[in-house]
C-alpha cells in the first residue's frame, strides 16, 4: 500500500516536466489529463483499501527537523476518507477535463496540468501529515494552487479581482492558522500532533478553545465557514468547470479535515463552544440558502449552496463537541457519522453540478438564469446529471443530501435528551434557523432547475448555439461517473455507512455506532418483526445488514431505499395509467398558452428567475441589501430612450461589515502613509537620525 | 321625461327588472326605437325609396314570382330610422319586440309580398 | 305607450311554451361569458357592460363575466372583424375548453353594418367561427343580449338531446 502511495505521488511529480516538454504536440492534453485521472484513481484505491483494512499506515518519518519534532506521515482512517473523496472527484473531473482539452477550452493548458499535479502532491502530504509544520506548508502550497485555478482567465478584470479576494482570504486564514499552531506548540515545544495533544490536555480548556477557534476560522476559509466565506461566490463564478469541481468538491473538504485534525489534539472542548459552533453553522446554512435564492448566475448559486452545506457540517462538528463534553458519546458518534455522510454527498453532488454547469455554459454561451430556459430537450444527458446533483443538494429524498441533512437534524433533536434547559432552547433555535435555511435551499434549487431546463429559451440564440456545438462524450463520461455514484450513495446509504463508522471510531468519540444506526433487518429478521412483515427484507440480496437508518432507537427512521422502490412502483403505475387512458376526454391535445392572444411572444412572457425570487426579496429585504441600478444608455432622466436595469443583491456581511472595515482601514493607512511620505528630504534625514539615536540608547541600556 | 321603469321602481321598491320571466310586462317600459319591422306590404312596385335610403343595404327590393317584394334583414339594420321616415306608405315601424335574437342567421330576413291588386 | 302588445304576443308564440321554467333550470347553473371586441365603436360594449348593473343584473340568472377564455363557456363577440384581430379571435376561441358557445352581438359582428364594404373588414363572425346565436341591434339592448344567450343555451340543449 505504501508503494501505491509513492507511485501516485511520482506519477504526479513527473507531469510538469512532461507537460512542458510536450506542450506543442496535438491532443497531448487529452492524454495527460486522462493520465492525471488515473493517478487520482490510484489515490482513491489507496484510500479505499486503507479504510477497509482499518489500520493506520506509516508512510514516512523524517526525524528531527529543527525544534519542531520529527515529520511523520501516516494515513489514518480520516486521511483515507479524504483520499477517497479527493481521488474520486479528481478522477471524474480530469476525465471531463480531457474532453474539454480536446476542445481547447480555457484551463486545460500545460500550465494547469502542472499546477493540478503539484497540488495533488501537496494534498497527499497534507492528508498524511502528523506534524503541524508540514501541514502548514502543504496547506499554503495547496491554497496557492487554488489561487492559480481562479486566475485562469486572467485577462478579465472580474477574474483578477475574484482571484485577489481569494488570495487575501487564504492568507488571512493562514495567519490565523499560524497563530493557532504557535499557540498549540508553546506548551510542549513540539508540533507533532500526538505530543501536542498530550501537552494540551494538561492545559486549561480556554487555551484549547482559542486554538480550536483560530483553526476553525483558519481552515474554514477553504470550506466557507462564516465569516470567511465571501470569496467563494466570486471565485466559483470565474473558474473553469473541471477546476471548479476540484475546488468546490474536493478542496472544500480539506478545510473540514483540518478542523477535525485540530479537534483531535485539542479535545475535550467546552460545551458552550460546541453550541456556539452549532450557531455559526446555522447562520451559514441560513445565509447561504438565502443568498442562493436571489442569485442570477448558475455558479454563484452553487457557491452559496456550498456555504449552506458546509454550515450543516459545522453544525455537526459543534454537536460532536457538545455531546462529547456532556458525556453522550453515542450521539456524538452519530453526529460525526452525519458529518461524513454530508461530506461525501456534498462532494459528489457539487462536483457533478459544476461539471454539468460547465457543459451548459460551454454549449449555450450563457450563465445567467434570466437568459436560459427549455434546455432539457437539447441536453438530456446534462439535464439528468444536473438534476441528480441539484436534488441531492436540495435534500430531496431519496437522494444522499436528504440522508445527510436528516441525520444532522436528528442529532440536533437529541439535544433534549442530553443537555440542560438553556442549551436545549438555544439548540432548538439554531435548529429552526437551519431548517428554514434547508427549505430555502430547496427553493433555490427548484428555481435553478426550473429556469434552466423547463419552459422555453428566454434568449433567441440559446438553442441555435446549443445545436451547433457538439456534446463531448468524455466530459459526459466524467459526469456519468459522479451521477451514478451520487445516486447510488443516496439510494443505498447503508451500503457505505459501515465504512464511515470506522472513521468515526478512530476519532474522538471513539465509538462505532454502525450496528445501532442500521438495524440488521436482513441478517436477523426475527429481531425486527413488524419491519419484516411490512416488506423490510426487500433488497436483502445486497451486501448490507439492513436498508433502514435509525439514529436513535425508537426515535425516527428513514429508508431511502424503500422510498426509491415505492417511487419506482408508483411511477410505473402512473406511466401505465397515462398510456392506457388516452381516450375520450383524456386524449392528448396540444394548445397554445393563453397570453391574451399573443402566443407568438410566449418566450418573452415567461416568468424570469428574478421575478420568481421577488416574494423572498420583499420578505427578507433588510438582510439582502437589494438595489436596482438604472443606467441610461441613451437619453436621460427627463426623456429616457434606452435604459439598462440590473438588480443587485449583496450579503449583509459584505456590505455592512467588510466594506466599511475596508474603507476605514484604507483611509487610515493612506493617511498614515501620506503623513510619512511627505517628500521633504530634511524630514527623512531627521527620521533616520531619530531611529539611529533610539538604537544607540537601546544598546547603551542593554549594556 | 320620466322613464316608466323609474316610476315603477320607485313605486314598487324594486330596481331590478324581472326579464325574462315577465317579458310582456318589462319590455313595454322601454320605448326604444331600435328594431324595425314591416307591418304591411308595399303597394308600389316602382318605389325604391327604402332600399336607396338604407345605409347598410338591409332593405332590398327583390323580384319574386308574385312580383316585387321588400326584404328586410334585421341583422344588418343600424336603426337609423330613415326607412321609417322616407317610406310613403308607412311600411316600416319600430317594433316593441326589442329583444330579438335568433339561432339561425336567416331568420332575421323577412320578406313582405306586394299586396295583390284589387283585381284579385 | 300603447296598450297593444300584439307584437310581443307574436314573439311569445314563436318562442314556444314553458320558456320560464326552462330558463330557471338552465340558469340554475352558472354560465361564464368571455367578451371579445374585434373592432367595434364600443357602443355594444356599453350595452354588454350594462348587463352587470343593478337594473339588468344578469348575475341573478347565473351569468358572469370572466376575463380568461380558459374559464369561459361562451365567447361573446362584438364589433366588425378587422384583420389585426383575426388571429387574436382565433387564439381566444382555441383557448376555450369544450363545450363552448359563440354568440355574435351587434350588427357589425353579424353583417358589418356601415363597415360592410370596407377593405379592412374581414367578414361577419360566422365566416370565421361557428356561431350559436345572433343578436341584432346597433347596439343591441341588454334584453336582446339576454335573449340571445338563453337561445344559444336552449339550442345547444336541443342539439344534444336530439
Amino acid at each position: 500500500m505504501i508503494a501505491l502511495f509513492w507511485t501516485t505521488v511520482l506519477m504526479f511529480l513527473i507531469v510538469p516536466p512532461i507537460a512542458i516538454a510536450t506542450e506543442k504536440l496535438r491532443n497531448i492534453g487529452f492524454f495527460i489529463w486522462i493520465y492525471l485521472a488515473v493517478a487520482c484513481f490510484g489515490q482513491f484505491v489507496f484510500g479505499l483499501v486503507g479504510l477497509v483494512a482499518g489500520a493506520t499506515i506509516q508512510i514516512a518519518a523524517i526525524p528531527g527537523i529543527g525544534i519542531f519534532g520529527s515529520w511523520t506521515f501516516a494515513a489514518d482512517p480520516l486521511s483515507d476518507l479524504l483520499f477517497i473523496i479527493l481521488g474520486l472527484i479528481g478522477t471524474a473531473s480530469f476525465i471531463y477535463a480531457g474532453g474539454h482539452a480536446r476542445l481547447k477550452r480555457p484551463g486545460t493548458s500545460y500550465v494547469l496540468m502542472s499546477v493540478v499535479a503539484a497540488q495533488y502532491v501537496f494534498i497527499s502530504f497534507l492528508l498524511s501529515a502528523q506534524n503541524g509544520l508540514p501541514m502548514l506548508i502543504t496547506w499554503e502550497a495547496m491554497s496557492l494552487c487554488a489561487y492559480a485555478y481562479v486566475l485562469v482567465n486572467h485577462r478579465q478584470k472580474r477574474v483578477r479581482h475574484a482571484a485577489f479576494v481569494t488570495l487575501v482570504a487564504s492568507e488571512l486564514g493562514f495567519l490565523l492558522l499560524v497563530a493557532a499552531f504557535v499557540l498549540a506548540a508553546t506548551p510542549g515545544g513540539s508540533l507533532e500532533m500526538l505530543q501536542m495533544h498530550a501537552a494540551l490536555v494538561q492545559r486549561s480548556e480556554s487555551t484549547r478553545a482559542i486554538i480550536f477557534l483560530l483553526a476553525l476560522f483558519g481552515f474554514g476559509v477553504k470550506s466557507g465557514v462564516v465569516p470567511m466565506q465571501l470569496w467563494m461566490p466570486a471565485a466559483y463564478d470565474v473558474t473553469p468547470p473541471h477546476l471548479n469541481a476540484v475546488l468546490a468538491g474536493a478542496l472544500l473538504n480539506l478545510g473540514l479535515f483540518g478542523i477535525l485534525r485540530v479537534y483531535s489534539f485539542t479535545f475535550p472542548l467546552p460545551e458552550a463552544l460546541g453550541i456556539a459552533v452549532v450557531g455559526l453553522g446555522a447562520v451559514g446554512v441560513f445565509g447561504g440558502a438565502l443568498y442562493a435564492v436571489f442569485e442570477g448566475r448558475i455558479r454563484r448559486i452553487l457557491a452559496f449552496s456550498s456555504i449552506e452545506n458546509v454550515g450543516f457540517m459545522i453544525m455537526a462538528i459543534g454537536m460532536v463537541i457538545s455531546f462529547s463534553r456532556a458525556g453522550s458519546t453515542r450521539f456524538a458518534a452519530v453526529a460525526m457519522t452525519a458529518l461524513f455522510v454530508q461530506m461525501i454527498s456534498h462532494a459528489l453532488a457539487k462536483s457533478l453540478c459544476f461539471l454539468s454547469a460547465g457543459e451548459i455554459s460551454r454549449r449555450t454561451g450563457r450563465v445567467k438564469l434570466d437568459r436560459l430556459g427549455g434546455l432539457w430537450r437539447v441536453f438530456p444527458a446534462s439535464s439528468i446529471a444536473f438534476l441528480v446533483g441539484s436534488l441531492t443538494l436540495a435534500a430531496v429524498a431519496p437522494f444522499s443530501g436528504f440522508v445527510s441533512e436528516w441525520l444532522i437534524f436528528q442529532s440536533l433533536l437529541q439535544a433534549y435528551q442530553r443537555l440542560t434547559g438553556f442549551e436545549q432552547a438555544i439548540l432548538a433555535l439554531f435548529g429552526a434557523v437551519a431548517a428554514l435555511g434547508a427549505a430555502m435551499a430547496f427553493t433555490a434549487f427548484l428555481r435553478l432547475i426550473m429556469f434552466i431546463f423547463s419552459g422555453q429559451a428566454r434568449s433567441d440564440d440559446v438553442t441555435q448555439r446549443a445545436a451547433k456545438t457538439r456534446a463531448s462524450r468524455t466530459a459526459g463520461a466524467g459526469m456519468a461517473i459522479l451521477a451514478v455514484l451520487s445516486a447510488l450513495y443516496g439510494f443505498f446509504p447503508t451500503l457505505f455507512l459501515g465504512t464511515l463508522s470506522r472513521v468515526v471510531a478512530s476519532l474522538s468519540p471513539h465509538r462505532n455506532v454502525f450496528s445501532s444506526i442500521v438495524p440488521a433487518v436482513f441478517q436477523q429478521p426475527l429481531l425486527n418483526q413488524p419491519l419484516v412483515a411490512l416488506g423490510g427484507r426487500l433488497f436483502s440480496f445486497l451486501p448490507m445488514p439492513g436498508a433502514i437508518v435509525e439514529p436513535g432507537a425508537g426515535v425516527a427512521a428513514i429508508s431511502p431505499t424503500y422510498l426509491l422502490w415505492w417511487f419506482m412502483v408508483f411511477g410505473l403505475l402512473a406511466f401505465i395509467a397515462s398510456r392506457a387512458l388516452r381516450r375520450g376526454p383524456y386524449r392528448r391535445r396540444y394548445a397554445l398558452p393563453w397570453l391574451g392572444g399573443r402566443a407568438r411572444e410566449a418566450q418573452h412572457a415567461q416568468y424570469t428567475a428574478t421575478a420568481y425570487a421577488n416574494p423572498y426579496r420583499m420578505y427578507w429585504a433588510s438582510l439582502i441589501r437589494f438595489r436596482i441600478r438604472r443606467r441610461f444608455i441613451a437619453g436621460d432622466v427627463t426623456l429616457p430612450l434606452q435604459v439598462e436595469v440590473t438588480t443587485q443583491v449583496r450579503p449583509q456581511l459584505e456590505s455592512d461589515v467588510y466594506q466599511p472595515l475596508l474603507r476605514r482601514s484604507r483611509k487610515f493607512l493612506s493617511r498614515g502613509l501620506r503623513w510619512i511620505q511627505h517628500g521633504y528630504l530634511w524630514a527623512y534625514l531627521a527620521f533616520m537620525l531619530l531611529v539611529l539615536l533610539l538604537f544607540l540608547i537601546w544598546a547603551l541600556l542593554m549594556n | 321625461m320620466w322613464a316608466q321603469w323609474l316610476l315603477t321602481g320607485l313605486a314598487s321598491g324594486r330596481v331590478t327588472t324581472t326579464y325574462p320571466r315577465h317579458r310582456e310586462r318589462e319590455l313595454p317600459k322601454h320605448q326604444l326605437n331600435c328594431i324595425p319591422a314591416m307591418n304591411r306590404s308595399c303597394n308600389d312596385a316602382e318605389c325604391k325609396e327604402c332600399s336607396q335610403v338604407c345605409p347598410t343595404e338591409a332593405i332590398t327590393r327583390v323580384q319574386t314570382q308574385a312580383g316585387s317584394s321588400v326584404r328586410l334583414d334585421v341583422g344588418a339594420c343600424i336603426a337609423c330610422g330613415r326607412c321609417i321616415d322616407q317610406c310613403p306608405e308607412s311600411v316600416f315601424a319600430w317594433t316593441e319586440a326589442i329583444d330579438q335574437a335568433e339561432v339561425r342567421r336567416e331568420r332575421f330576413i323577412s320578406t313582405i309580398e306586394e299586396a295583390p291588386t284589387n283585381d284579385g | 305607450m300603447t296598450a297593444d302588445h300584439s307584437a310581443l304576443a307574436d314573439w311569445a308564440e314563436l318562442d314556444g311554451q314553458g320558456m320560464s321554467a326552462r330558463l330557471a333550470r338552465y340558469f340554475g347553473h352558472s354560465l361564464h361569458i368571455r367578451h371579445i371586441d374585434v373592432g367595434s365603436c364600443n357602443a355594444c360594449e356599453s350595452e354588454v357592460l350594462a348587463l352587470s348593473n343593478p337594473y339588468y343584473n344578469f348575475h341573478r340568472l347565473g351569468l358572469f363575466f370572466t376575463s380568461s377564455p380558459r374559464h369561459a363557456d361562451v365567447l361573446l363577440v362584438t364589433g366588425a372583424l378587422t384583420p389585426a384581430m383575426l388571429p387574436v379571435l382565433r387564439e381566444t376561441y382555441d383557448a376555450m375548453p369544450r363545450p363552448r358557445l359563440v354568440v355574435a352581438a351587434g350588427v357589425c359582428a353579424l353583417h358589418g353594418g356601415v363597415f360592410a364594404n370596407s377593405s379592412r373588414f374581414v367578414g361577419p363572425v360566422d365566416s370565421v367561427l361557428p356561431v350559436d346565436a345572433y343578436i341584432p341591434g346597433c347596439p343591441p339592448n341588454p334584453y336582446a343580449l339576454l335573449n340571445g344567450l338563453q337561445k344559444a343555451i336552449l339550442a345547444r340543449e336541443e342539439a344534444k338531446s336530439s
